[in-house]
């Protein structure tokens, strides 16, 4: 099984995955720093800019399952390096397990829009389930999640736009050369 | 950003506590203790998982970081009960013990930073990478892991030359910028990243043929963590405060008012 | 060792061949040199030497390809890397641990070599390369030189017969480099093959046993190194110069210049936040031309330079434009830097508007019409109008190189830094950034160089500002004595 997972990727494909889940982390990273923490601009842009690498390496790596592993490496990295919380890890397979489920049917990863498609799910689910976590750890006084709601919102937001921009990057790759199929 | 990167000379001295407790130790931890103070609903129970969890955070003797961390903890619990004060003023029907049951989701939150925390920081980088090849992670795994611990120092230096190089052409990469020019700015810092991004994964990935990743089914870890019996204590230690945190849950059960609204 | 028949390359979506009716050898023991102007086919070569071409590549190759006699055909790129090293331009772009102890061992794990096995060949490469004393030193702390060492460590710890070294002295020092000639001149006497392909070619005089350089993918020239002293064979296929006098130490102290300071610095101090002086209580004149900043690695050239443009706070101390006392707002419009990564700085969507967003960013163009027609001027002068519709990234290296230099001279700047502006370009190329640089300087702009391209140096600067600088100078006592400090 391992062996033949190990046969679904190219390294070169691997290596793709994990040079962009570094460029995701340090640019959305850097997005809050300059932007000065929670405010609702830099939370739109963080999800753009997430949203559109997202997009770009999903069209640089046409392959079943490439959603679920940069979310768990990207997850796995979080937590072990930069302490980001254990409470979004299911919310981040979930969502990434229904994306690949939408990307297969709609045709598998090789079409055209499947990539778009299946990082729209991703981000709605992602989304859903984070405010279903969100409840778990505050179901005590469920108003709490109302707190969290604007934030998971705009976000969303941020993501719906990041799908638009991942399009047109692609778009401007195929123009510098750098993309070609 | 953190002690991550301390990978050599820097981070010699630092050893002792829970920087010689095995990643893999610490790693369960965390997981068992999240899922956990996610099961557990009592106070009584929250409370012992939140005073254990904070004497582990404490032994990594990182006071400052503690100390931000909890600063974030109560502007978001300040923040919670002004919301509620808010709501209060308009559902009448929200009752007082609304404050009260406030308690257990900002335990279980600060139950989790107390484990996530050492982790990150009392955890040599080099090491998470020696543990994962240590447990002979498939390739695939490990390999855009191993990128991403080794890249994310590289890309943060871009993106600082990137603001650089924009801050003498004239742009200024403030809060205000990224307002009033949100997709000129994110343009800016986006393309340039971006581009090396697909670079780094070209010329990395010639690399990484040329090194033969892959050639082999296996391969051999040149250095192995080694697990130790203070590890194993750790964990049982840990193992014992969970179980009895559960036990308490079972026996003393959730507090009145501190249930959640059907 | 290597050996390449009647060899032609076609990439996928190459409409012609890259390389095209290829013979070479290189023996085991021999030194050769391949050059040419940029895309002239010498990258090709490499990859097809390493098996990069076709096996990962894909493309279509007529003709075979030989290395230690065997057919690189039926091998894989991992077999045929065992066989002949590579070295690239960048090496710490092909690291993938972070200490340079699991660096060098990491090829040989995934070789499924046994750990002790790794640790002997490992060490015994680290001691041929004399960087025993860095095994465990973080990849991002080491030098230029060290990168290059650990590059050359971790290939010989697999024991190749073959090197390739692309562009190895792109980013190294004059030390470094002559470093570097001798370490080959080791590799050679021990009887490996080593297949250079560099732009700067001084270096190995005396050493390469033959040179081959390249035009439009076919071999125009092989010979002995003696032949590029024709001046001819060199300006025919835009090369360097292969023989190049080192400034350096002979170049006028630019604080013993005639005529008034452009950009002037008056008791000026800098610390790191960890307490390291770089700089105390240090004054200097920039006259108008151009000046090489010239000291050795560490010594506070790049911190001279972010001062100079404001980037980074000085203790005490205060610069001066035209004899006008300036503040850090004022040295931030009145500066420009161009930093060593042109990616870095190009992020529009076409070169034009690359340098029309500088030229609005300027302040000092107000209408669209004027913006355009600067535009227009600026990529004249860098014979970049031709490409004012392609993408930036899509440009050479060269090209960018370009661009992003005329996107410094949009901001009209008193005083112009750059920091290596020429590396890993060919001498065509050199030579255009040069002619823009004299022509800014002739515009009476202190234009400041911060370069290992002796070359370069020897072409353009007037005068150099050597670092480290002294303290305390009298600057009215200067100002009727030329004899120095």
């Amino acid at each position: 099984m391992l062996k033949k997972l190990k046969n679904h990727w190219t390294v070169q494909e691997l290596v793709v995955i994990g040079v962009f889940a570094a460029a995701a982390k340090v640019l959305t990273m850097f997005v809050a720093l300059a932007g000065g923490g929670m405010n609702p601009v830099t939370l739109l842009l963080k999800n753009v800019i997430f949203t559109t690498l997202f997009v770009v390496m999903l069209f640089k790596v046409r392959k079943t399952g490439t959603m679920l592993l940069f979310s768990a490496v990207t997850m796995l990295v979080s937590m072990m390096y930069m302490g980001a919380g254990v409470a979004s890890l299911p919310a981040m397979i979930a969502a990434a397990l229904l994306g690949e489920f939408f990307i297969f049917a709609a045709g598998g990863p090789g079409k055209p829009w499947a990539p778009v498609i299946g990082v729209a799910v991703y981000d709605l689910a992602f989304r859903v389930v984070s405010v279903f976590i969100s409840w778990l750890v505050m179901r005590e006084n469920p108003a709490l999640v109302f707190m969290v709601m604007p934030i998971i919102g705009i976000g969303y937001l941020g993501a719906l736009i990041g799908l638009f921009s991942g399009v047109k990057a692609v778009k401007e790759l195929r123009h510098a050369g750098i993309v070609r199929n | 950003m953190r002690e991550s990167f301390a990978i050599d000379g820097s981070a010699e001295h630092i050893s002792g506590g829970l920087h010689s407790v095995d990643i893999r130790a610490k790693l369960i931890i965390t997981l068992a203790a999240s899922v956990s103070s996610v099961a557990i609903s009592g106070l009584y129970p929250q409370l012992m998982l939140f005073s254990f969890s904070f004497l582990y955070a404490a032994s990594m003797r990182k006071v400052k970081i503690l100390a931000i961390a909890y600063a974030f903890i109560f502007f978001i619990a300040a923040l919670a009960v002004i919301c509620m004060l808010v709501i209060n003023m308009f559902v009448p029907i929200m009752k007082s013990a609304s404050y009260t049951s406030l308690v257990i989701p900002f335990l279980r939150m600060a139950t989790m930073i107390n484990v996530i925390l050492p982790l990150a920081f009392t955890t040599r980088i080099q090491s998470v990478l020696t543990a994962l090849k240590s447990l002979r992670l498939a390739l695939y795994i490990y390999l855009p892991v191993a990128v991403m611990i080794r890249f994310i120092p590289t890309f943060i230096n871009d993106i600082k030359q990137v603001a650089e190089t924009a801050k003498i052409r004239g742009v200024k990469i403030t809060p205000a910028g990224f307002i009033t020019k949100p997709v000129f700015m994110t343009r800016l810092l986006f393309m340039p990243l971006l581009f090396r991004s697909l670079r780094t994964s070209e010329e990395l990935g010639i690399a990484a043929e040329l090194k033969g990743l892959g050639l082999n089914d296996d391969m051999t870890p040149y250095k192995s963590l080694e697990w130790k019996g203070t590890d194993t204590r750790i964990l049982i230690a840990a193992a014992l405060v969970i179980v009895c945190a559960s036990a308490a849950q079972i026996i003393i059960g959730t507090p009145e008012g501190m249930r959640g609204m059907p | 060792m290597i050996s390449l028949e009647n060899v032609s390359y076609t990439y996928p979506f190459g409409l012609k061949p890259a390389v095209k009716n290829i013979n070479l050898n290189v023996k085991a023991g021999e030194i050769v040199l391949c050059t040419g102007a940029s895309g002239c086919g010498k990258s090709t070569l490499i990859r097809l030497i390493n098996g990069l071409c076709p096996h990962y590549y894909m493309g279509s190759l007529s003709g075979s390809v030989f290395i230690g006699g065997e057919d690189s055909a039926d091998k894989t790129v991992a077999e045929i890397s065992s066989l002949v090293g590579t070295l690239f331009q960048d090496p710490e772009q092909q690291f993938f641990a972070l200490n340079v102890e699991d660096e060098m061992a990491f090829a040989l794990e995934w070789k499924g070599f046994a750990r002790e096995e790794i640790r002997e060949k490992i060490y015994k490469s680290a001691e041929q390369f004399g960087i025993t004393d860095i095994m465990q030193s973080s990849v991002y702390k080491l030098s230029e030189g060290q990168k290059q060492k650990v590059g050359l460590g971790s290939v010989f710890a697999q024991s190749p017969k073959a090197i390739i070294l692309d562009e190895p002295t792109a980013n190294l020092d004059p030390e470094a480099t002559s470093e570097l000639a001798l370490k080959l001149v080791e590799l050679k006497n021990s009887g490996i093959a080593v297949f250079i392909a560099d732009h700067r070619l001084y270096w190995l005089k005396g050493i390469a046993d033959k040179i081959i350089v390249m035009d439009e993918g076919e071999i125009a020239f092989e010979g002995r190194f003696d032949a590029l002293e024709n001046g001819d064979l060199c300006e025919r296929h835009g090369l360097r110069s292969p023989v190049v006098a080192d400034g350096r130490n002979t170049m006028k102290d630019c604080r013993l210049t005639d005529g008034a300071p452009s950009v002037s610095a008056s008791g000026v101090s800098f610390s790191w936040p960890s307490g390291k002086r770089i700089f105390d209580n240090v004054s200097f004149d920039i006259p108008a031309g151009i000046t090489a900043l010239v000291g050795k690695n560490g010594v506070g050239k790049t911190t001279l330079a972010r001062l100079l443009t404001g980037l980074t706070k000085t203790d005490s101390g205060k610069f001066f434009i035209n004899g006008r006392e300036v503040g850090k707002d004022t040295l931030f419009a009145g500066a420009a830097l161009v930093l060593q990564n042109a990616d870095h700085q190009l992020y529009m969507k076409t070169a034009a508007q690359e340098v029309e967003t500088c030229l609005h960013l300027s302040g000092k163009f107000q209408s669209k019409k004027a913006v355009s027609e600067e535009a227009a001027g600026l990529l004249k002068l860098f014979a970049l109008e031709k490409l004012a519709g392609r993408h930036p990234q899509s440009l050479s290296g060269g090209e960018k190189q370009r661009l992003v230099i005329a996107c410094a001279f949009a901001k009209k700047p008193k005083i112009l830094i750059l920091d290596e502006p020429t590396s890993g370009l060919d001498g065509a190329n050199m030579k255009r950034i040069a002619s823009a640089l004299n022509t800014l300087a002739g515009q009476g702009v202190s234009v400041l160089l911060i370069t290992h391209d002796l070359e370069l140096m020897d072409m353009v600067c007037a005068q150099a500002l050597r670092i480290p600088l002294k303290a305390g100078i009298d600057r009215n006592k200067l100002q009727g004595d030329k004899s120095g400090y």
